[in-house]
Order: C-alpha cells, then structure tokens, then sequence
C-alpha cells in the first residue's frame, strides 16, 4: 500500500515538475514572439521594386532613384517639425560615417517644406546625409508614407526589404543586424 | 384584440426606436463635389507600392490595400473578367472591413500629418464593391444575392452620407435605389 502511495506520489511530483517546465517554456515563446512582433523593422511577405522617383538636392540637382541602384539604400522621410525625425538625425551621421564605403547610401527625404526652411534648420543641426525635396510629397504618397519618421531599407537589386514606422536607433543591435544582412547579399 | 394590444405596443415601440435610431442625412453639411472626391482621385493617392495582406499592419495599409485592390478589380470589370473582379472586389472589402472597425467615418479631408491630407471613404468604396458585385451576380443571374449586395451597398453610402455629403455618394445613392426598384417591379 504505502509503495503504491509512494508511486502516486512520484507521478505528482513528475506531472507537477513537466506542466512548470511547459509553462516556462510557454512563456519564453510568448515573449519571444511579441519581441519580435515589436521590432521596427517590419519585413515584406514579397519584396516589392521600389516606386522609381526623381527629386531634387539642396542644390538643386536631380537625384533618381535608379542611379543608386547596386547599393543599399536607405530612404528616411522626415520633416523639420518632427521631434522624432529630429532625435534619428544624428545616428544617420554616425551610420553614414560607418557604412558610406560599403555601399549603403543614406537619402533623407524631406516632406513639402521649403529649401529655405530646411536650410536654416541644417544650420542649426548640420547633418551629412543628402538630403532630397519631395515638395508635393508625390514620393510619400508612392511609399505609402503616412507618418514621420518612416524609413525604406532598400537591397541591391531595388527591392524594399523593410519599413521603419517611428523612430528608431540606427546605430542599435537592430539596425546593424539588417543593415549588414543587405550589404552582404549580392 | 385585448390580448393583442400589449404585442402591437411592442412591435410600435420597436419600430418607432428603429426610426429613431436612424439619424436623417444633414441637409446643411456642405455637398462635396464630384471634381473633388471622386473613385479616380482616390486611387492616385494609393497608387505606388503594393500592400499584400500579410504585409498590413497599420490602419492605413488597410486603407490603401483595399483601394488598391478595388483599382485592379475594377480594371479586370471593364475588361468583363467577372470571376477574377469578384474576388479583388472581395479582398478589397476585406481590407476596408478590418479599418472600419476602427475608423468607421469617411472624410474628405483626413489628416495624415501636418499639411497632408487625404481622401478618406472606406464606407463609400466597399460600397461600390457591394454594387459591383451585385451587377455581376446579376449577369449570372443570381437576382436574390444581387439585391442583397445592393441593399448592404446603400446601408454603406446612407452612412457615408451622414458623415460626409458627397456627389459621389448622391450618385451612388440614386444608382442603388434604382437597381433595387427596377428589382421590385
């Protein structure tokens, strides 16, 4: 009789001891996946090519988006009255200082405001990326674009691979992770 | 008739709050002409890169996926590809019923951000789905699913002309009610 308790017992034990082990492990998959549900960087199902465009520099000279084809390149819209856009600016200086020679080619793309406005911004916060005038924001309304900061990570062969809705660190784990997922593809 | 008296106050009752719950459409909100807010407009604003289902994740991808599926359902319906319509104007309606859960009221003038704004009338295009669909059932001779499109469809622009009067939406209207009358006769 007390074998048999004792057997019962043990079972318990056994049965108690794998429904916790479940559990963590259920947990840890639960949080494992609602991390990456919250990454910024929201994939494609299909890459699509990327909306060919034409817009004009600071100076004045017209930049397609076709003569960056080969290289990675990241497309950020942002406008001057955006905090958030504001607090990104500088990782792109650091990210462009890093990667310029490898390929990734970072055009920051300013939504419906003045030469003129953006120029008396940059003096106060000078940036080194080019920065390009979508003054009627046909180039947003080709993205989708629906909120600032929004960023493009477009490969090699032109396809958009990732979208960045907000702001985020370009210069984090993240961002270095996909960015040199896509250097390093051909 | 004595027994009956408390049914028939019920049946007034609920008839009378059913009317009630019906808010005429306002007289006094400004029309919005067809120049401005027309299907053609709409789909400009969403031309460009392809939202698939599995890539929506925001409220605007739902918006600009189902105008972009209407785009190419109502290509492949003047080209009379009936089969293939249906289902984008169906996929179309998929997306719009998941935005409408959230946002429910069509503008003429909603703000994306500062100094953006855009046509914005998920009601009034699943709408036209629904009247489109009704058209093709009814090529196919399924009356009975034609009306019922066409009945959901003028449920769908009444709304859309609470919030917002369009000629769009008036045309629509007038096109839906006359489909289901010459369906009466």
């Amino acid at each position: 009789m007390r074998e048999k308790i004792g057997q019962v017992r043990q079972l318990l034990i056994a049965l108690v001891g794998a429904a916790i082990i479940w559990g963590i492990q259920g947990a840890g998959l639960v949080q494992a996946q609602s991390s990456a549900e919250q990454s910024l960087f929201h994939t494609y199902a299909k890459p699509m090519v990327a909306p060919d465009f034409s817009l004009g520099n600071l100076d004045g000279k017209i930049v397609n988006l076709k003569d960056y084809r080969g290289k990675v390149i990241l497309l950020n819209f942002w406008a001057t009255w955006c905090p958030n856009c504001r607090q990104e600016a500088h990782s792109f200086n650091t990210l462009q200082a890093q990667f310029h020679s490898q390929a990734l080619e970072i055009c920051r793309i300013n939504t419906k405001e003045s030469r003129e406005t953006i120029l008396k911004y940059l003096e106060k916060n000078p940036i080194s990326t080019p920065v390009l005038l979508d003054k009627t924001g046909k180039v947003g309304r080709l993205f989708g674009l629906w909120a600032h900061p929004t960023s493009y990570l477009v490969d090699r062969r032109g396809m958009v691979r990732y979208r960045v809705v907000g702001q985020a660190d370009w210069v984090g784990w993240e961002a270095l992770r996909v960015i040199h997922l896509l250097l390093g593809e051909k | 008739m004595k027994k009956l008296r408390p049914f028939i106050f019920i049946v007034t009752f609920l008839v009378w709050q059913g009317c009630a719950g019906t808010p005429p459409v306002p007289e006094n909100k400004p029309l919005i002409s067809l120049g401005k807010a027309n299907v053609q407009a709409v789909f400009e604003e969403n031309e460009g890169l392809e939202v698939l289902p599995e890539d929506a994740k925001e409220l605007r991808d739902f918006y600009r996926g189902g105008v972009q599926q209407k785009a190419k359902a109502e290509k492949e319906f003047r080209e009379k590809a009936y089969p293939e319509a249906m289902e984008l104007y169906r996929s179309s309606n998929e997306f719009f019923q998941t935005l409408i859960q959230y946002i429910d009221e069509d503008a003429a003038a909603y703000n994306l951000f500062e100094g953006t704004d855009i046509l914005f009338f998920p009601n009034l295009l699943t709408a036209d789905n629904h009247l489109k669909i009704g058209l093709i059932c009814q090529t196919m001779g399924r009356d009975w699913r034609a009306k019922y499109n066409w009945k959901r469809a003028l449920s769908l622009v009444k709304k859309s002309l609470r919030t917002e009067r369009t000629e769009w939406g008036l045309a629509l209207e007038q096109e839906l009610l006359s489909l289901l009358a010459s369906k009466q006769k």
